[in-house]
């Protein structure tokens, strides 16, 4: 019954190119939505996914690595003091405002990382390097915002918060959630620019002695010090991705669009293999008045269906891995992972089978006499 | 003594058409015995199909008795009627009802494919079969490309093709022209009658007449005394149309 069904398919050039187009915009839609969504929540915990640090040690009330609250400096002697910590530096994320040259002003984050080891400062780099952030008043800001900051070249003065700094490097790919263009440079250029009160810090990062136990020096770090919240950076990361997510209801968006792209996938298969089954309802009448079994109908539809969603997924996935590669920007990354698309092929092959049910029970119903009388 | 490959008594069968039910084959008993070529004639409505199709374990009679093979066929639930038809009865369709997706050969060996043969069994059967039929060169042709002639030869080999004991052909020879019309009866016959087949043919076609081992005549919901052959002959010298033309027109 195989070759019946896939040559009977193939005769149907129209239907058959329907229904994998439905496989194909279904796939793609929701494995670009998904993964447009993990870009974008990447995009959220970016700060904290790009930082080597064991351990953030934070404001019991943040909830978000961009939203950054003071907490003492002197934190990090306490911290230092423990036994498998390896280090403890003080870390700011804080805000500012750059005048440009037109005339315009634009809001910046200024990051500040401990000169010594850097640790949380800017990746990807263009042009120039994290030591070059260490000269005096140096900042690097990314491609990206390079627009909204008036295209500052390298060795150019750029003024924030009333401040001078220059430019000394440029890098590609750092764009937060939050949109504001990220300018790294040295924990003391940090404090002057966003005027961080004396004694105080928007982070401490630890760095633990290798080979020791993460979760027992977070425990103890928190017993030392109460009044902090101290977090592993994955739990970091997906409190600052869950913040956005809760704040902005994009999960609520992105899942609508999803849930879209598999229905219309439903649909659009489903309609084309009723479509199908109606032009060959003939051949179905005369499968059954020569003692064809329910099973060998159903065996029919089902391999014409996982043909369908076999052909239209390969398609599929390979346009989604055209995308993912070649039309890729760091405003919009798209982010694909392995086992989501995997589960939106289970998905995908589920749909279709649920789609061939209803040309399933239309075959069904047919009366053989019909071959011969009618 | 052997027992017939057909056998009805008192078969009734009526269809409703809205609020009244017409009735259709009132009171038919007929017998066909192994390897008889029967013919079925009979006026245009008179019931030929249907009483074919409750034959044919398709459609089921309201009341009377039918024995196919041996076989109490009317207490047959719908998946055992088909197990029925798949093992023990090739049909050649009026409208002969290949499957235009495939070629000549893989319709032959649908049938087989439904009793689960191996398919180098089935394939090898099914060439062996359009070999038979005269069609060893076109096994591999789509039978859109064939001619009417060659597609009726293709759809009695795919009766023949699981071995039934019984063919059941309804107007096997409307659609083709007089002189193929001849020959795929011929044929038909010819190859049943080596095989020891039992064929009975619904026709309207008087040309066909003297093939058949007996003519049986519906008329009015009920058999006619069989008319054998030969005098079927003499009565078709003489008026040239038999009765049954005369009525339909
Ligand atoms: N499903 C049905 N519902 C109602 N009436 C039907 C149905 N099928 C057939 N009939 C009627 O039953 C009668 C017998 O039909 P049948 O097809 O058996 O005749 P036939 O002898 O084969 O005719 P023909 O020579 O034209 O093929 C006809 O009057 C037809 O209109
Ligand atoms: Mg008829």
């Amino acid at each position: 019954m195989i070759s019946f069904a896939i040559k009977t398919l193939l005769s149907n050039r129209s239907k058959l190119f329907t229904g994998v187009a439905g496989v194909i915009f279904s796939l793609v839609l929701v494995n670009i939505q998904g993964g447009l969504y993990l870009g974008l929540m990447k995009k959220a915990s970016l700060l904290v996914d790009h930082n080597d640090a064991d351990l953030w040690v934070t404001h019991k009330l943040v909830e978000n690595v961009d939203l950054a609250r003071e907490i003492p400096e002197s934190w990090q002697q306490r911290i230092r003091g423990l036994p498998t910590v390896q280090k403890a530096v003080p870390y700011i994320v804080g805000k500012g405002t750059a005048s440009l040259n037109s005339g315009h002003m634009e809001d910046v984050w200024v990051i500040g990382s401990e000169p010594d080891s850097m640790l949380g400062s800017a990746w990807g780099f263009v042009a120039g390097s994290r030591a070059d952030l260490r000269r005096p008043y140096g900042v690097s800001f990314d491609e990206v915002d390079s627009e909204k900051l008036g295209h500052p070249q390298i060795g150019e003065w750029l003024e924030v918060n009333g401040q001078r700094t220059r430019v000394v490097a440029r890098t590609n790919g750092i764009t937060g959630f939050i949109t504001m263009p990220y300018l790294f440079t040295t924990y003391n250029t940090a404090r002057n620019l966003v005027h961080m009160p004396s004694g105080l810090t928007s982070f401490i990062l630890v760095k633990i002695r290798p080979g020791k136990d993460r979760i027992a020096l977070q425990q103890l770090i928190q017993q030392r010090i109460p009044d902090a919240c101290v977090y592993l950076p994955e739990d970091f990361a997906s409190i600052s991705q869950k913040y956005w997510m809760k704040r902005t209801g994009i999960g609520i968006s992105f899942g609508a669009a999803t849930l879209l792209g598999l229905l219309v996938g439903l649909t659009v298969v489903g309609q084309s293999l009723y479509a199908m089954a109606i032009d060959h309802l003939k051949d179905y009448a005369t499968l059954k008045a020569i003692g064809a079994r329910d099973s060998d109908v159903c065996s029919v539809i089902l391999t014409q269906t996982i043909w369908i969603a076999t052909v239209g997924t390969f398609l599929g996935m390979l346009v989604v891995y055209l995308i993912a590669n070649f039309w890729n920007s760091p405003l919009a990354p798209v982010y694909i992972r392995p086992l989501l698309s995997a589960a939106s092929v289970v998905v995908m092959f589920v749909i279709c089978i649920v789609a061939a049910f209803v040309p399933y029970l239309r075959i069904r119903k047919i009366d053989p006499v019909t071959v011969l009388i009618g | 003594m052997e027992v017939p490959v057909i056998e009805t008594r008192g078969l009734i069968k009526s269809y409703r058409t809205g609020e009244h039910a017409v009735p259709v084959l009132r009171d038919v008993s007929m017998s066909v015995h192994r390897g008889e070529c029967l013919f079925l004639v009979g006026p245009s409505g008179s019931g030929k199909t249907t009483l074919l199709s409750i034959l044919g374990c398709v459609l089921s009679a309201d009341s009377g008795e039918i024995r196919i093979l041996g076989h109490d066929v009317k207490h047959l639930n719908p998946d055992e009627q088909a197990e029925f038809r798949r093992e023990k009865i090739g049909f050649v369709f009026q409208r002969l009802n290949l499957f235009d997706a495939l070629t000549a050969l893989e319709n032959v060996c649908i049938p087989l494919q439904l009793l689960r043969w191996k398919k180098a069994a089935s394939v090898s059967r099914g060439k062996h079969l359009l070999d038979l039929l005269g069609l060893g060169g076109l096994t591999d042709r789509n039978v859109t490309q064939l001619s009417m002639g060659q597609r009726q030869r293709v759809a009695v080999a795919r009766a023949l093709a699981a071995d039934p004991e019984l063919i059941l052909a309804d107007e096997p020879t409307a659609s083709l022209d007089e002189s193929s019309g001849l020959q795929a009866i011929a044929t038909l016959k010819d190859l049943c009658r080596s095989l020891g087949k039992t064929v009975v043919v619904v026709t309207h076609d008087s040309r066909i007449f003297s093939f058949a081992d007996r003519v049986l005549t519906l008329n009015n919901g009920q058999m006619k005394p069989s008319v054998h052959t030969d005098s079927l002959n003499a009565v078709r010298m003489d008026t040239n149309t038999p009765e049954p033309m005369k009525k339909a027109a």
